[in-house]
């Protein structure tokens, strides 16, 4: 049978993951443009990346945590936890930010491995077991900040997370971290073992296993690795903004597993792309940018991001049938 | 005693808590041959199937590879021994391509990134020796057919060069012509010098193809015969009651004594 030609064009776009996501950014871009010139502006531009970033640095690492078939919903606190620990060693014990910052993203790390092994190990749901942490560590931020935002008494390391002018215009460093971070993920799931053994473990635990997968290092070390990055997203925020809140945090975890999904990455597991979970933070970026540009502001984010959630996982099934009538 | 048998199980058992899913059963495969092993669901089949692959620990006995004793305590322990599973559906990450599923885990590397050229290409050569069609190698493995499915792990277990190959149920989920595809390909596998451990309900399709049957009941070895000397009625008789009123072997009666009583 001789499909129509368009429709055979219209079938190998649905074929590309993250063909559709990226036109449904872009659409939303022109939509603010419309609503307001400045958006596309370049300084504004990196507004954007950089609110992406804010997103995107924990909701890429999730992608791979979500790829291998579990969640991470305490990445928020975690977010909330790390710049404080750091702010508060370097003000009483260790007078060096930079040391504090390495030492407070290796509890990150801990806490990750915290999630895993309760996780693996101990064969709790990983959504129960982040959930638990979520509100421990949201605690654990509480009390050592005393509840109240954390100043930092120094301004040496704003350029790790904060802006740096090149060529008279204001550039956000947290790009590069979005940048590196996407290349890096992209590099690990496609190329390497592990990403490799990521899908696997997620598309189907067992099968991976009985073919000599070891799905509970898998498992742990991107626990490990969506943590980390969910403390280094603190660490740079603390540098940008010289201050940390205790509460900060709290959309980040459902914002960040938005991305992904948004993005293409199977909440069951197994599929999942790193371009598509950037062009998902970028999409959220640009909404939560431009909505402040047209006037209407933050309250209308939310509806927003819900609303192309739901479309989202719309396209996404339909791309997953037109990658399986395709090929 | 002299060991010719490529792989020997003698006395395992295995117990899950207070049930006993295995007692003293004894196995043995030999080169280039096509085992049967049959039973009632519960008679242990994947049960002494999941210890020669290195996924369950038996509780006691011994097992022997090459004449020589061996533990198996993980799945890839079997693999290096050559020892390759082919489950009905259960060793398949339906998410993942036809490439990436002959691979996992044992994936080609470059120096430092993966070689996914050379892992397609070596697909590709895989499938051509079984004579095996898949739509694309990027496919997913969730959009092959049941057959499809089982020759890729097939094609992937040859590419490994497996020694044995142990498969549950392969022909459960399968079409007829795609069953008897199968068995062609698995008589063509025996020509290659490959043993194969079958196991299923259906005695038509391991008649058609075994030289020997092991029957399980309840966790025991009852009878283990060629296929000549028996008959698809004798089989179902000992796979239903653990015993057989036909001709049976010595070995029959020994194993069957303790366990047929209740029955009558």
């Amino acid at each position: 049978m001789q499909a129509p030609a368009h429709s055979k064009i219209l079938r190998k776009v649905w074929s590309i993951r993250e063909l559709s996501i990226l036109i449904a950014t872009i659409a939303v871009g022109f939509f603010f443009y419309l609503g307001n010139h400045i958006f596309v502006t370049p300084y504004n531009l990196s507004i954007v990346l950089m609110m992406s970033s804010d997103v995107g640095l924990v909701a890429i690492p999730m992608a791979l945590l979500l790829i291998s078939g579990e969640f991470d919903l305490s990445v928020g606190s975690v977010y909330a936890l790390v710049p404080i620990i750091a702010n508060v060693m370097y003000k009483t014990v260790l007078p060096n930010i930079w040391i504090t910052s390495i030492i407070s993203l290796l509890m990150a790390c801990m806490f990750g491995l915290a999630n895993g092994l309760l996780t693996v190990k101990v064969g709790i749901p990983s959504f129960i077991v982040t959930m638990g942490t979520w509100f421990f560590f949201g605690s654990l931020a509480l009390i050592v900040s005393g509840g109240l935002p954390q100043g930092i008494p120094t301004t040496s390391f704003y350029n790790l997370g904060g802006y740096v002018t090149i060529s008279g215009l204001p550039f956000a460093v947290e790009m590069i971290w979005l940048a590196g971070t996407a290349v890096l993920f992209y590099l690990i799931l496609e190329k390497t073992r592990h990403g490799n053994w990521s899908m696997g473990t997620g598309s189907n635990k067992m099968a991976a296993i009985m073919m000599g997968v070891k799905t509970n290092r898998v498992k742990i070390i991107n626990f490990m690795l969506t943590s980390l990055f969910a403390g280094l997203l603190g660490i740079l925020d603390l540098s940008r903004m010289s201050a940390t809140t205790p509460t900060q945090g709290t959309a980040l975890t459902f914002e960040a597993i938005a991305a992904a999904v948004i993005g293409g990455v199977s909440l069951s597991g197994g599929a999942g792309s790193i371009i598509g979970t950037l062009i998902g933070s970028i999409l959220l970026g640009s909404i939560y940018n431009g909505l402040i540009l047209i006037g209407a502001g933050y309250y209308w984010f939310q509806g927003f991001v819900g609303a192309i959630v739901v479309i989202a996982a719309v396209i996404n099934l339909r791309v997953a049938k037109a990658r399986g009538s395709n090929a | 005693m002299p060991d010719n048998h490529l792989i020997r199980m003698v006395d395992v058992s295995m117990n899950f808590g207070a049930v006993r899913a295995l007692e003293n059963a004894n196995f043995t495969v030999d080169r280039g041959e096509i085992v049967g092993l049959v039973g009632d669901n519960g008679a242990g089949k994947s049960t002494l199937i999941k210890i020669l692959s290195g996924v369950n620990k038996p509780s006691s006995g011994e097992i022997y590879f090459d004449g020589r004793k061996v533990t198996i305590h993980s799945p890839e322990d079997a693999r290096k021994l050559g020892i390759e599973t082919i489950y009905q559906d259960l060793a398949i990450c339906e998410e993942l391509s036809v490439w990436r599923n002959v691979f996992l885990s044992r994936e080609i590397k470059g120096s430092v990134w993966l070689n996914k050229e050379k892992m397609k290409t070596e697909t590709t050569e895989a499938l051509k020796t079984l004579e095996i069609k898949v739509p694309s190698l990027e496919q997913k493995m969730k959009f092959l057919s049941g057959g499809q499915r089982q020759t890729v792990a097939l094609a992937r277990s040859l590419y490994f060069n497996a020694k044995v190959l142990l498969m549950d149920e392969p022909t459960a989920a399968l079409g007829v012509a795609e069953s008897n595809a199968l068995l062609q390909m698995m008589l063509e596998l025996k020509k290659r010098d490959r043993a194969i451990v079958f196991i299923t309900h259906n005695l038509r399709h391991i008649f058609s193809v075994v030289d020997r049957l092991t029957v399980l009941y309840k966790g025991r070895t009852v009878a283990d015969v060629p296929k000549e000397n028996t008959t698809i009625e004798e089989i179902e008789a000992l796979i239903v009651t653990g015993n057989s009123s036909l001709n049976v072997p010595k070995t029959v009666l020994e194993a069957s004594d303790g366990t047929d009583k209740k029955h009558f």
